[in-house]
């Protein structure tokens, strides 16, 4: 217990009547990757949104660093927490403007930026190659670009736990590796959500696997990516073999379109 | 845009608004020579007096008149563009939350029940409307974040409807001597204004933007969306209702000392947007400059454009934005 940085205890969520997340427990040490995978509508979102503290738990608690988040205040979260969501369609604002907003929870009433605020941005922005587009405006950048300036906006937030939400959505295959590398190279504790298992496997040191609001299966890689639990959840047929890279398992998915 | 291009920008809008003041003291129903204004103003600087009439005019009609036209302008387009960034809604402005009709409530029900009072609680009686028009939005819209913006718009409607029905009904039934001042006052005019009566616009719209300037980075978090936001440690709902509530104190007092202005809280985002970009909308000195600015010269415009009358602000101002946005419309088209 002492070296988890979050604690998740029967979590359970629901609107109206209706349970979205049922009694959801894990834990998660200090410097791990966590994947959260599962279908469309098993309660991803939902689950992170809860872990950031943007939806309150119907019953069950979530502890960041021994303490309930409810029992702080959101600003004393965000100090804790930086929140990379899916892509926004629109932000009217500069690159560096966008990455400056990640001070926020760090500033008082009134308090301006200093040169020490914009050499943070600077050096955020250098941390994902993108200092040529400090002054650009945000919307005319690439879907993995933009990924990146919100990457540079966490890592100015410096919360100890990153919670990203399917960030290689949308991406080709290229920025999203690029993405998840950069990411694990930060050295920070992680939760993410993904859809691609063979990207999960590769990078995660733990996956949660959701189904129906409720946690199916958690462990190591090679405990949760199993052909009869992969194709039960997904239903499709699959074939687990072990990637000559990482020895993780990697997925081989059957199209049917041969024999 | 550098720091430095920016202090150099706001210095210099400081100076143009400054020698359009002096402009506008000059021009009138009389014109009186810019030195002649500038000797009223400040004595100290030269030894001739001036034709004590001419002083008059200047220091105790024209000037208050032109500093409420500057308060008032920058008053409006500033909480235009906040309701603009905390409700992620180009189209907001402090009258869509139905102070206007709020404050003419008050002020009708002033005129028709109180008449022989009317000039002296006339502003008071726009103001309480303008608050109870408020509390009510306010109590709708609710300290929930979830679909607040939906709720505090459709509530400024509602609220926006039962008060002109209720003023309608009123002026129904008065005289038309009643009518006609309640038309003219619902217009907008700065003819009333007065040193005595410059205290309270002033002191509402200075704390307002010292307000505004606390919460710059919260209310910039609130535009990208409540869910980032609240990432980022900001009270979505409570600074959101903060907000609503200041920019119709600001409004409620520039209705009550100068009528209903319309256009302008909508009007001078959209040109800071077009002109400097949408990142500027949270340069409240900057709006609030421009917005004084455009004032000074409507207000000109309203009192010299026909001799010897005066034209309502609210007929100038709505002229100039609806041609205004038709500008924009065809900008937009062009582009894509």
């Amino acid at each position: 217990m002492s070296d988890s940085i979050l604690n998740v205890e029967d979590l359970c969520w629901s609107v109206k009547d209706k349970n979205i997340l049922k009694s959801i427990s894990f834990n998660v040490k200090k410097g791990q990757f966590v994947g959260v995978i599962g279908s469309n509508g098993s309660g991803k979102t939902s689950l992170l949104r809860n872990l950031y503290r943007y939806n309150k738990p119907s019953t069950g608690r979530i502890l960041l660093s021994g303490e309930d988040i409810w029992r702080q205040s959101a600003t004393a979260i965000a100090k804790q927490i930086s929140v990379v969501q899916q892509a926004p369609a629109s932000l009217p604002y500069l690159v560096r403007d966008v990455v400056n907003m990640g001070l926020t929870p760090h500033k008082a009433l009134f308090e301006g930026s200093n040169n020490h605020d914009r050499e943070q941005v600077h050096q955020a922005l250098g941390q994902v190659d993108l200092e040529q587009f400090a002054n650009n405006a945000f919307d005319t950048l690439s879907g993995g670009e933009q990924q990146r300036v919100l990457i540079a906006r966490a890592i100015v937030q410096r919360g100890q736990l990153l919670i990203m939400d399917e960030p290689t959505n949308h991406l080709d295959i290229h920025y999203q590796i690029d993405i998840l590398k950069r990411v694990k190279q930060l050295g920070r504790t992680v939760i993410v959500s993904l859809h691609d298992l063979n990207m999960a496997s590769a990078f995660c040191d733990h996956l949660i696997l959701l189904h129906r609001g409720e946690i199916y299966c958690q462990g190591t890689p090679s405990q949760v990516l199993k052909q009869e639990i992969i194709s039960k959840i997904y239903d499709v047929d699959v074939t687990v073999i072990t990637h000559p890279d990482h020895d993780k398992p990697h997925l081989l998915f059957r199209y049917g379109t041969s024999q | 845009m550098s720091l430095r291009q920016h202090i150099f920008l706001l210095i210099a809008l400081s100076i143009i608004t400054l020698l359009s003041m002096v402009f506008a003291l000059s021009h009138g129903a009389i014109t009186i020579s810019y030195m002649d204004v500038l000797r009223s103003i400040i004595p100290a600087i030269s030894t001739q007096t001036v034709d004590p009439l001419m002083q008059q005019i200047i220091v105790e009609l024209r000037l208050p008149r032109i500093i409420l036209a500057l308060l008032a302008g920058a008053g409006l387009a500033v909480s235009g563009a906040i309701l603009q960034l905390v409700t992620r809604n180009p189209l907001a402005d402090p009258y869509l939350f139905g102070i206007s009709a709020g404050a003419s409530f008050g002020a009708v029900t002033m005129l028709t029940v109180l008449s022989h009072l009317s000039i002296l609680l006339l502003p008071i009686g726009a103001f309480i409307g303008g608050l109870l028009a408020v509390l009510l939005v306010v109590g709708i819209a609710g300290r929930s974040a979830y679909n607040q913006i939906e709720r505090m718009l459709l509530a400024g409607v509602a609220s926006s409807f039962m008060f002109s029905a209720a003023s309608s009904a009123m002026l129904y039934h008065s005289d038309p001597q009643a009518a006609a001042s309640i038309l003219f006052w619902t217009l907008g005019s700065f003819a009333q204004a007065q040193w005595s009566t410059l205290i309270a616009p002033a002191a509402v719209i200075l704390f307002s933007v010292v307000v505004f300037f606390a919460f710059s980075r919260q209310v910039m978090a609130i535009s990208t969306g409540d869910e980032s936001a609240t990432t980022l440690g900001v009270n979505v709902a409570s600074v959101r209702l903060l907000m609503l509530v200041i920019s119709s104190l600001i409004c409620a007092v520039i209705v009550a000392s100068a009528g209903g202005i319309a256009f302008v809280g909508l009007l001078i985002p959209h040109l800071i947007r077009l002109v400097f970009g949408q990142q500027h909308l949270n340069n409240y000195l900057l709006i609030a400059l421009c917005g004084g600015l455009f004032m000074i010269y409507i207000d000109l415009i309203a009192r010299t454009l026909i001799e010897n009358q005066e034209i309502p602000l609210g007929i100038i101002t709505s002229a100039i934005g609806s041609v205004f946005f038709l500008f924009i419309l065809q900008q937009r088209s062009k582009r894509s």
